[in-house]
């Protein structure tokens, strides 16, 4: 539980722009500008993805005669938050609107599921539910298995339906996708976000759990615990590449690879809404086209799965919030917002979005059409969304059947780490107090090592990094790794390509394949060390994690304080198909670190 | 007489004053104080800038922010911007959906110059042949760890805008996305880059550094404008190809050019090698969304 909670906190300002991934506060996300005076405001919390879509729609809504003749007028803001920090928010009493954004009278996040969520914390809290069962959908977009096309073609999709099992039986067989006739694929990968705070991830998991029980819905307590249920799951964790907070780790790593031609070779399968897949292929993974970004469709595209066992939809519920902090007018205004949003022509632009409209009365239409990958048609069965009670025991049990991890720690303790950050804080007190909060979100038997880099740190070769604690479980590893975090002192200059190098191929050599093989190197700077050539850095990353390396090893960085290296950190990990975290604000590293251990 | 009439202008300041005052504080009950709005120029453009009463100068990356942040170049405390080109531009395509533009419609060429190379007589890149000397053939020869060339840092005005020159000539269109520049193409700017930051001692951080320190490099990219004071016993200016070109654009808010006398900053600019008026063409550059995103790129 205390893992849900971190990670949750953790992301309370992630903001996914591109697979470099950057915290801030919340509030540069706050559309909108000051309610005119004599108005009642409605501050709307929305998950990132439809951000835009209703910016734009309050923007309209502000203008049109619906607002001005509300008596009093209303007057819409919208604050872009991510569903797992706006459930944790809220259930906290939204604390610090300074840093979130404005108290919300809306909240909308991606999925009904985070409303269940909510409910179930307040609960826990002795407190009343704030989302109410009743809200409507604003759009939605089903949760799908996204693959390669060739590949879905070689398991005989669509003419022959494919489930979470078919995958867990691909994952199973030795012979991988041999077994289909491709041996050059390799094994089965497959691709999945964490559930605790990514809404695809939380509804992959939900209907993994529905494949493994052959329940449609009301899955209980009792499912979830029966034994082989558990195997099942921990069956098709075992496939998994890695975790990531966000869904979008894994587009960009396959359209990376798919551009170089090789990306065949990075995942099998990814648990996605469909919307992405739309995206995907129109050349546009993330969905948003930052200022110079050009689509660029994909070599091979993506094919929308959808699951035979069924599957969610991610419903964009539009919760007018039973929150003390919201009066009536408030909750009247709104609701002429929320009928303004179910309008017809309202609904019909939630398509261009890729998404299906809220508003049965609204036909789906292009872009939700074959040409694009997914089918109109689909899906054919929809699950329910489990009990509040089963979904937070659910979370609770996929942290003990997610696949097991292997990570070296990589921390840059060069002289400019000891900079002092206000509070009489060095970026270094910082960065430790933050790795060792970290500590507490791996599993007991996740395996965890600790290094340290600096120019000359060592006596003898190599002398450019320190192992300080060697790799081992971290039930018995946290203390010593901890202590020794809590004894670093900023020592001489930068050696990052070496490090990241020798790191890199120090955790090659040592390959667990039934674990998550991963470097965290933190860095707040950029490379100072006679090895100069970046080019040889990259390609040695890349000769060990392009094709069907049997061995992949994830090099996520951290870009720590201004002066750190963004840029080739962001090369460096996406080098060996990994994520870069942005913690140019040094007082983030917290919860960016806890971000970067999600992906485990 | 006079004196009742010096007392009487005296009096009328007074209340005209105590108008714009009261004026003013209305205007701005609800919102946080507004610095005060002046005229602000890129660092290249400091001596042009001489020109213009009250101006500032400062970084055009430091004015650029700003004005990314802001709702309004008065919120900025910009009254008007003088800055290499695509700056004005790369501020309105990175504004936030829904923001407005803050330059369209509200923004003069006043001079334009062409980047260039200038080249250190017979230290021409073996990389560029007999032929003219492309921005290819100059990237390509910093492919090479021990080449040694020189340019305005990537987070300057001009040194962002070599670069993208450079990689323009690489990709052999301007049409290309910041997607576009994964991969080799990425792979190669970053090289060249690497060349271009390199440690104080290797290559050349200024022109003048670069004019004055024989070992210091054979090449260093800069404007026409700048290389004009190169001396030609000793330097080629080769204006490679594609060719790249840029302009010094005022962008201001009001009818007024923001109260910069624009005659004199022309002149201004004239005297500081600029060419008069805008120019030709687009420029040979990607566009702003793009070149904003450079920024991301090089260091």
């Amino acid at each position: 539980m205390r893992r849900w909670i971190a990670i949750g906190a953790a992301v309370a300002a992630l903001v996914a722009g591109a697979c470099s991934v950057n915290v801030k506060g919340n509030n540069q996300n706050v559309s909108g500008g000051d309610i005119p005076s004599g108005c009642t405001g409605v501050d709307v919390a929305t998950s990132p993805e439809k951000f835009d879509l209703l910016t734009k729609l309050a923007e309209a809504f502000n203008r049109s005669d619906a607002a001005k003749n509300a008596k009093p007028c209303a007057f819409v803001r919208i604050t872009k938050t991510s569903s797992g920090v706006g459930a944790q928010l809220l259930a906290d009493g939204w604390p610090d609107p300074a840093r979130d954004g404005p108290k919300p009278t809306v909240w909308s996040p991606a999925a009904s599921s985070w409303g269940a969520i909510l409910n179930q914390r307040l609960q826990a809290k002795g407190q009343p539910p704030m989302a109410p069962n009743d809200a409507k959908p604003f759009m939605v977009t089903p949760l799908v298995i996204a693959m390669p096309k060739p590949m879905a073609d070689a398991l005989g999709y669509p003419a022959t339906p494919i489930g979470f099992g078919d995958l867990l039986a691909l994952a199973k067989d030795p012979s991988g996708w041999a077994s289909k006739g491709h041996p050059e694929w390799g094994p089965f990968k497959l691709g999945k976000t964490n559930p605790n705070f990514s809404t695809s991830g939380l509804s992959g998991t939900i209907a993994q759990y529905y494949a493994a029980t052959g329940k449609q819905s009301d899955l209980t307590l009792e499912d979830i615990n029966r034994p082989e249920v558990d195997a099942f799951m921990r069956g098709v964790e075992s496939s998994v590449v890695h975790y990531g907070d966000i869904t979008l780790t894994f587009l960009n790593n396959l359209y990376r690879n798919d551009r170089s031609g090789a990306g065949l070779t990075y995942v099998s399968a990814v648990a996605v809404e469909e919307k992405s897949i739309i995206d995907y292929n129109r050349g546009n993974p993330d969905g948003i086209l930052d200022p110079g970004e050009q689509p660029r469709k994909p070599r091979v595209p993506l094919v929308a799965v959808y699951p035979k066992d069924g599957t969610l939809f991610s419903d964009s519920p539009f919760y007018v919030l039973d929150a003390k902090w919201v009066a009536a007018k408030e909750k009247a205004a709104a609701r002429v917002f929320e009928t303004f949003v179910q309008r017809p022509e309202n609904q019909r632009s939630v398509l261009d979005f890729g998404f299906r409209p809220g508003n049965p009365s609204v036909a789906v239409a292009d872009p939700i059409v074959a040409a694009n990958g997914v089918d109109p048609a689909q899906p054919q069965t929809t699950l329910g969304v489990p009990a509040p009670e089963v979904l937070t025991k659910l979370l609770d049990k996929w942290g003990e059947q997610r696949k097991g991890a292997k990570v070296l720690l990589v921390i840059d303790v060069s002289g400019s780490m000891g900079e002092e950050v206000g509070g009489g804080d060095t970026k270094l007190d910082l960065a430790k107090r933050a790795s060792i909060d970290a500590l507490d979100e791996f599993k007991a038997d996740d395996l965890v090592g600790l290094r340290i880099f600096s120019t000359d740190i060592s006596p003898k070769e190599p002398k450019s990094y320190l192992d300080l604690v060697p790799i081992g479980p971290i039930g018995e590893n946290r203390e010593a790794i901890s202590t020794r975090i809590a004894s670093l002192t900023p020592t001489n200059g930068t050696p990052l390509y070496r490090t990241a190098t020798a790191s890199f191929e120090f955790m090659k050599a040592a390959f667990d394949p039934a674990r998550i093989n991963a470097v965290v190197l933190l860095t707040d700077g950029r490379n100072e060390d006679t090895f100069t050539d970046l080019n040889a850095t990259l390609s040695s990353l890349r000769a060990g994690s392009e094709g069907q390396s049997t061995a992949p090893v994830r090099l996520f960085t951290i870009a720590y304080g201004q002066d750190a290296d963004k840029a080739t950190l962001k090369r460096l990990a996406e080098a060996t198909n990994a994520a870069a975290y942005d913690a140019s604000d040094p007082q983030t590293i917290s919860k960016v670190f806890t971000a970067v251990v999600s992906n485990f | 007489m006079a004196g009742r009439l010096l007392a009487l202008l005296a009096a009328a300041a007074m209340v005209v004053g105590a108008v714009v005052y009261r004026s003013s504080r209305d205007s701005t009950a609800s919102a946080p104080p507004a610095p005060a709005a002046v005229v602000v120029c890129a660092s290249e453009l400091g001596a042009v800038c001489d020109a213009i009463p009250g101006a500032t100068v400062e970084a055009a990356a430091v004015t650029a922010d700003r004005l990314l942040a802001a709702r309004s170049m008065a919120e900025a405390g910009v009254a008007a911007w003088l800055a290499p080109g695509p700056w004005a531009a790369m501020v309105d395509a990175g504004r936030a959906q829904g923001a407005p533009k803050l330059f369209r419609g509200s923004s003069e060429a006043l001079g334009h110059t062409s980047l260039v190379a200038v080249v250190r007589k017979g230290q021409t890149p073996a990389t560029c042949g007999p032929g003219p000397v492309s921005w290819k053939c100059i990237g390509d020869a910093a492919q090479n760890p021990s080449f040694r060339i020189g340019a305005d840092p990537a987070r300057s005005a001009i040194g962002l805008l070599v670069r993208a020159a450079a990689l323009t000539g690489f990709i052999g269109s301007t049409q290309f996305g910041s997607n576009d520049v994964e991969g080799p193409p990425g792979d190669w700017l970053s090289n060249l880059d690497d060349r271009l930051a390199a440690a104080p001692g290797f290559g050349a951080r200024s022109l003048g550094d670069f004019l004055v320190q024989q070992g210091s490099g054979g090449v260093f990219l800069t404007t026409g404008a700048a290389a004009d004071g190169a001396p030609r016993a000793g330097f080629d200016v080769a204006t490679p190809v594609p060719a790249a070109t840029i302009e010094a654009v005022l962008a201001f808010t009001g009818g007024d050019h923001g109260g910069v006398p624009v005659g004199t900053v022309t002149s201004a600019l004239r005297a500081a090698k600029w060419e008069p008026g805008p120019m030709a063409g687009n420029g040979g550059l990607p566009s702003p969304g793009v070149l904003l995103a450079l920024r991301e790129v090089v260091r």
